[in-house]
């Protein structure tokens, strides 16, 4: 695996739901596939990890989804945002900016020289 | 959104079928995408199918994961508990059949019992207006007696004369309850204000 980070469950949800942001529906494979390429392949993601978060989207109504055709002929479910599942995205990014700033200044401390 | 998912939950548990056959056409569907990109980079099919397989991780580990989150497990469990409680029952018919018919005529004779003496102690009779009003004259004596106190009392309507041996222990004191026994006993006092007190047959 090595410097690939594992991915826990609250990020993997929003990097769900901003790629369906950015690419519109989507089958769970794409959606994975995508997860992959943005992070520049520094995700160790089991594809199959991600239907797990998928169905907890779903319940939660984040997204929604339904049976579709994919663009090579294949039978494959699509998952698009809802309302809700925007409103989402937006809350659980600023949380995360706060984190990641909070963060950040602790990683900045130095040692009183 | 907690509320939702939760109730989602609750459906998923009584339709599962549906939802675990929907999950493995996904998975199929899945792969078979991954397949198809891997063909088309080039790979030898038994290659793409592997490295397919590999990539998507532990089916049964995830298919657990995604059946419990689909349901309640606790629910699940419960479920389960009463499938197996009602097989066992079924296992042992004629302990079940006797217990239930031990029950039945237990919680019957019981409600009968109570009835009957709800009815017969508790309740006044259908036929009394004024039950509260009702008192009983203890120890009028003969028939001659009680004519007379009919008579002249003024306190009371006299209506009913009955000689008979009290069947059930009498309660006395100043608290007693006044019981009527016998006949058909429209008695009520005169007058509203005037005390229910016991007539004596020696006054």
């Amino acid at each position: 695996m090595g410097d690939k980070t594992d991915v826990w469950q609250g990020t993997l949800a929003l990097m769900v739901l901003k790629t369906l942001e950015t690419m519109g529906p989507q089958h769970g494979y794409g959606i994975a596939r995508r997860i992959e390429q943005t992070s520049g392949d520094r995700l160790a993601l089991n594809y199959g990890t991600l239907y797990p978060a998928l169905l907890k989207l779903e319940q939660e109504g984040c997204i929604a989804s339904e049976w579709g055709v994919s663009e090579n002929n294949r039978r494959a479910k699509y998952y698009r945002l809802t309302r809700a599942g925007r409103k989402q995205i937006e809350r659980a990014a600023r949380d995360w900016e706060r984190t990641t700033a909070i963060l950040a200044r602790f990683l900045a401390m130095e040692k009183p020289s | 959104m907690r509320l939702r998912a939760w109730l989602v939950r609750c459906v998923g548990a009584v339709s599962r079928d549906r939802s675990e056959r929907e999950l493995v056409a996904e998975i199929e569907s899945h792969l078979q995408l991954h397949i198809d990109d891997n063909l088309r980079a080039g790979l030898p099919p038994d290659e793409a199918r592997r490295a397919a397989l590999i990539k998507f991780g532990p089916v049964e580990a995830i298919k657990q994961e995604y059946r419990d989150r689909g349901r309640l497990p606790a629910a699940d469990a419960l479920w389960l508990a009463i499938r197996h409680g009602f097989r066992r029952l079924y296992h042992d018919r004629w302990f079940t059949l006797t217990a239930a018919a031990t029950l039945a005529v237990g919680i019957g004779a019981n409600a009968a019992m109570f009835r009957l003496v709800d009815a017969l102690m508790f309740r006044p009779p259908d036929h009394v207006r004024d039950p509260d009003r009702v008192v009983r004259v203890e120890r009028a004596g003969n028939y001659v007696r009680y004519r007379d106190l009919a008579a002249r009392s003024r306190t009371l309507d006299l209506a009913a004369y009955a000689n008979v041996v009290e069947p059930w222990p009498r309660s006395r004191g100043p608290s007693a309850r006044r019981r009527v026994r016998h006949g058909k006993l429209p008695a009520a006092a005169r007058d509203a204000d005037c005390p229910r007190e016991r007539v004596r047959s020696r006054q």
